[in-house]
C-alpha cells in the first residue's frame, strides 16, 4: 500500500514538474509573437454587421521585439498615405493624415478605439511586451484545439484602467505558440475572439499569416493576413520617429 | 486671394475668380474663407508644370490618385434662401525615384452649381452696414449706406501643391507649394502663420504655401525652418520652432515673423508681426490635452502684446463616444460693442482668426454603426453668447466613397455673429480613386 502511494506521488510531482508556470508560457509566447524587428505588408479585411468586406493594405514595422511599430497605408485611396506610429508599446501613439499632412499625438484613453473601425484596438495591435507588467497570468489547465492539444494560460489585469477584464491564451503545449486568444470586456463578458492560422516558419520565425478577430458581441469580424513578411531587417537609430511617419 | 481686399477693388471683384467654396457661403459669417490662391494665366502654368513633371517622371514610377467631391448647400437669411454647390476634383501625382527624393504634385479643379452671385450685404444685418462715400458724383447726397456689396464663385482650376522633397541623414529639405500645417488645436491654431482653419470644418485640408523648409533632427530635438519669400527679406514669413518631447507631451517653442495686414472697407493697415509661442500637446490625468500660446507683437504698438491661446482635451469613452473641447481666446478679436462693418471683413477674409475675443469649441462623435457615424459639433461665440450647432452624418458607403450630411442651427439675436443666419444644410459625397 504505502508503495502504491508513494508511485501515486511520484506521478504526481512529475506531473506538476511538467506544468509550466503562467510566467514562463507568456515570457516564451511574447518572445515568439516579437521577433526583434519586422517588416511586412499586410491586408486587413473588416467584415460588416451587413456583411459587406472593407479592405486595407498596409506596410508594417516592428522593432525591438514589437516597442515601436509605424504602419503606412497603401490602399484604400481613402486613406493612402496615412500612418500610425506607436512607440513604448502603444503607450504613445502619434497618427499622420496625409491630406492635411498633420501629426497628431493621441492619448492613451485612444488604445482602446477601434483601429479603423476593425475589431482591433489601437491596444491589441501594440501591446506586445507590457502584457508581462499589465497581466498576472496563470495555467488554468489544456485543451485541444484544432487537434493540438494547448495550455489555457489566464491572463487577470493587474489594474482595472485596462480595456479587457481577463484574457485566455492557448498556447500549443508542442512549441507554446499562441493560435488563439478570447478577451474579455470590462462586465466580464466573453467579447473577442482571435485565432491564429495558416502558421509558417518564416526565416526561423513561426508566423501566422492570418489572424481573425471576431466581436461575438457585434457579428464582425477583422481578417488580417501577411502578404508579405521579413525579420531580416535592421532600423536607423530613429527610424520610429515623426520625421519618418510623414515619410 | 482673400474674399475682399482694399475697398477699390471690392466693387469690381465680381469678376475675379476667386476659389470661395459654397460651403464657405452656407457659412455667412459663422465662418470664414479659406485661404485662397488665384492665379492669373494659370492654365498655362498648370500645362507647363504638368509638363515639366511628366518629363522629370517619365524615369520614375509615378503613383497618381486623388478624389471627386460633390458639394449641396442649402442656406437660409431672414429674407432670403440659397441653394448652390460645387463639384471639386483633386488629381495627386506622387514620385519617389530613390529613396532620398520625392516630388509631388496635385492639381484641383472646381466648378459651381446653382446660385453664384451674391450680395455680401444680405450676410449681414443692417445695423452693421457702413456709410461710404456717394460713387455718384452729381448727387448733393455725400455719403449714403453700403446695401450692395457684390461677389461671385467661379469655376477654378489651380495647382494647389508642387514640391520636392529632399532626405538625407540630417535632414530634410522641402522645396515648393507645399501645405504647412502648425499647431495642435483642433478648431483653432493660434501659432499657425500659413493657413486659417475654417472652424465650420477644422479637418478640411489647407491650400498650399510657397515656402522652403527644413527639418533637422538634433537628438531628442527636432528644428524646423520654414520661409515663405514675399518681396523683400523684411516682409517674407520666417518661422522656427524647435520640436522635443516631454514626459507624455510634445512640446514646441517657436518664433515667427511676418507681414500682418488688416484691409477693410473704410481703413487699412500693414504691419509687421513678431511672434513666440508653445505648442503642447499630450495627456494629462488619463485626459488629451493640448494648448496653443501665441505672443504677439506688431510693429506700429511694439509696447503692446497681443495674446492669442487655446486649451482644449478630449477623451474616448468605453462606449467609443468621443468628447472634445476646445476654448480660444484672440486679443486680435474685437469686443462685441466695438464690432463693425469692417471686422467682418477683416475676419472672413481670413486676416483675423476671430471676430470676437473669446470662443469655444464642443464636439461628441459616436459610431452609430460599422459604417455610419455621428457627430454633434458647436461653436460658441461666448462674447455674444451665439452659437451655430452642427449634428452631422458620416456614412461610408463603399470602400472607397463617403457620404455626409450636416445641418446648422444657429442661436442668438440678429446683431451676433451667429444670431443673423436661420439654418443651413450641406450634403457632401467624395469618392476617392
Amino acid at each position: 500500500m504505502k508503495k502504491n502511494i508513494l508511485i501515486l506521488l511520484s506521478l504526481f510531482v512529475g506531473l506538476a514538474a511538467q506544468e509550466p508556470s503562467g510566467k514562463s508560457v507568456l515570457d516564451k509566447i511574447i518572445d515568439l509573437m516579437n521577433p526583434v524587428n519586422a517588416r511586412g505588408i499586410m491586408k486587413q479585411t473588416i467584415e460588416t454587421t451587413s456583411g459587406q468586406l472593407r479592405t486595407f493594405e498596409y506596410e508594417t514595422f516592428a522593432g525591438n521585439k514589437g516597442e515601436n511599430q509605424l504602419m503606412r497605408y497603401r490602399a484604400p485611396g481613402r486613406v493612402k498615405g496615412n500612418a500610425m506610429l506607436m512607440t513604448d508599446f502603444s503607450d504613445n501613439i502619434w497618427m499622420y493624415n496625409k491630406r492635411t499632412n498633420r501629426v497628431r499625438k493621441l492619448a492613451s484613453h485612444a488604445k482602446k478605439q477601434k483601429f479603423e473601425g476593425s475589431d482591433f484596438t489601437y491596444e491589441d495591435m501594440g501591446s506586445g511586451d507590457s502584457w508581462r507588467a499589465d497581466y498576472k497570468p496563470k495555467i488554468a489547465g489544456t485543451e485541444k484545439l484544432n487537434g493540438e492539444k494547448c495550455w489555457l494560460l489566464e491572463m487577470i489585469p493587474k489594474t482595472e484602467d485596462l480595456s479587457y477584464s481577463k484574457m485566455v491564451i492557448w498556447s500549443r503545449i508542442s512549441d507554446l505558440f499562441p493560435v488563439r486568444i478570447d478577451y474579455y470586456d470590462e462586465n466580464k463578458s466573453f467579447t473577442k475572439s482571435l485565432e491564429m492560422e495558416d502558421i509558417r516558419d518564416v526565416e526561423g520565425f513561426l508566423t501566422p499569416f492570418k489572424m481573425i478577430m471576431k466581436n461575438h458581441l457585434e457579428k464582425t469580424q477583422t481578417v488580417m493576413e501577411y502578404v508579405e513578411v521579413t525579420y531580416d531587417i535592421t532600423f536607423e537609430k530613429n527610424f520610429f520617429s515623426e520625421r519618418n511617419l510623414k515619410k | 486671394m482673400k474674399l475682399f481686399s482694399a475697398p477699390e477693388v471690392v466693387y469690381k471683384d465680381i469678376n475675379d475668380s476667386s476659389e470661395v467654396t459654397a460651403h464657405d457661403l452656407s457659412r455667412g459669417f459663422s465662418g470664414r474663407t479659406k485661404s485662397v490662391n488665384r492665379l492669373n494665366g494659370f492654365q498655362l502654368k498648370c500645362i507647363l508644370v504638368l509638363f515639366s513633371l511628366t518629363t522629370t517622371l517619365l524615369f520614375a514610377q509615378v503613383d497618381w490618385y486623388g478624389y471627386y467631391e460633390a458639394e449641396a448647400d442649402y442656406f437660409s437669411l431672414p429674407d432670403n434662401q440659397f441653394y448652390f454647390g460645387y463639384h471639386k476634383f483633386r488629381l495627386d501625382l506622387d514620385s519617389a525615384p530613390t529613396d532620398r527624393i520625392r516630388a509631388s504634385a496635385n492639381i484641383v479643379s472646381k466648378y459651381y452649381d446653382g446660385a453664384s452671385t451674391f450680395n455680401f450685404m444680405e450676410f449681414i444685418d443692417q445695423s452693421y452696414w457702413p456709410r461710404v462715400p456717394n460713387p455718384d458724383p452729381l448727387s448733393s447726397i455725400l455719403f449714403v449706406t453700403l446695401a450692395e456689396l457684390p461677389y461671385q464663385l467661379s469655376d477654378t482650376l489651380f495647382l494647389d501643391n508642387a514640391f520636392l522633397e529632399f532626405h538625407h541623414d540630417r535632414f530634410d529639405l522641402t522645396l515648393g507649394r507645399q501645405q504647412i500645417p502648425s499647431g495642435v488645436g483642433y478648431a483653432w491654431n493660434p501659432t499657425d502663420l500659413f493657413n486659417t482653419k475654417d472652424m465650420m470644418d477644422p479637418t478640411y485640408e489647407d491650400t498650399g504655401v510657397p515656402a522652403t523648409r527644413i527639418d533637422m533632427p538634433f537628438g531628442l530635438m527636432t528644428f524646423t525652418g520654414i520661409i515663405q519669400p514675399i518681396d523683400s527679406w523684411n516682409n517674407s514669413t520666417q518661422y522656427y520652432q524647435m520640436k522635443t518631447g516631454l514626459g507624455r507631451f510634445d512640446l514646441s517653442l517657436l518664433y515667427g515673423k511676418t507681414a500682418y495686414s488688416e484691409t477693410g472697407l473704410l481703413s487699412a493697415g500693414n504691419w509687421g508681426r513678431e511672434l513666440g509661442g508653445i505648442n503642447l500637446e499630450g495627456e494629462l490625468f488619463g485626459l488629451g490635452a493640448r494648448a496653443e500660446l501665441a505672443v504677439n507683437r506688431l510693429d506700429y504698438d511694439s509696447d503692446s502684446l497681443k495674446y492669442e491661446f487655446i486649451i482644449g482635451g478630449d477623451y474616448t469613452f468605453e462606449n467609443s463616444l468621443y468628447l472634445l473641447g476646445e476654448f480660444y481666446h484672440n486679443d486680435f478679436g474685437v469686443k462685441v460693442d466695438d464690432t463693425q462693418f469692417d471686422d467682418y471683413m477683416v475676419f472672413l477674409a481670413g486676416q483675423r482668426k476671430s471676430l470676437n475675443q473669446n470662443y469655444f469649441f464642443l464636439m461628441a462623435m459616436y459610431p452609430l454603426g460599422d459604417l455610419l457615424a455621428g457627430s454633434l459639433f458647436g461653436i460658441g461665440n461666448l462674447d455674444d453668447g451665439s452659437w451655430a450647432i452642427n449634428p452631422q452624418l458620416i456614412y461610408n458607403i463603399f470602400e472607397d466613397v463617403e457620404l455626409s450630411l450636416m445641418a446648422s442651427v444657429f442661436v442668438g439675436d440678429d446683431r451676433d455673429e451667429f444670431g443673423y443666419q436661420s439654418a443651413g444644410l450641406r450634403l457632401r459625397l467624395r469618392a476617392y480613386f
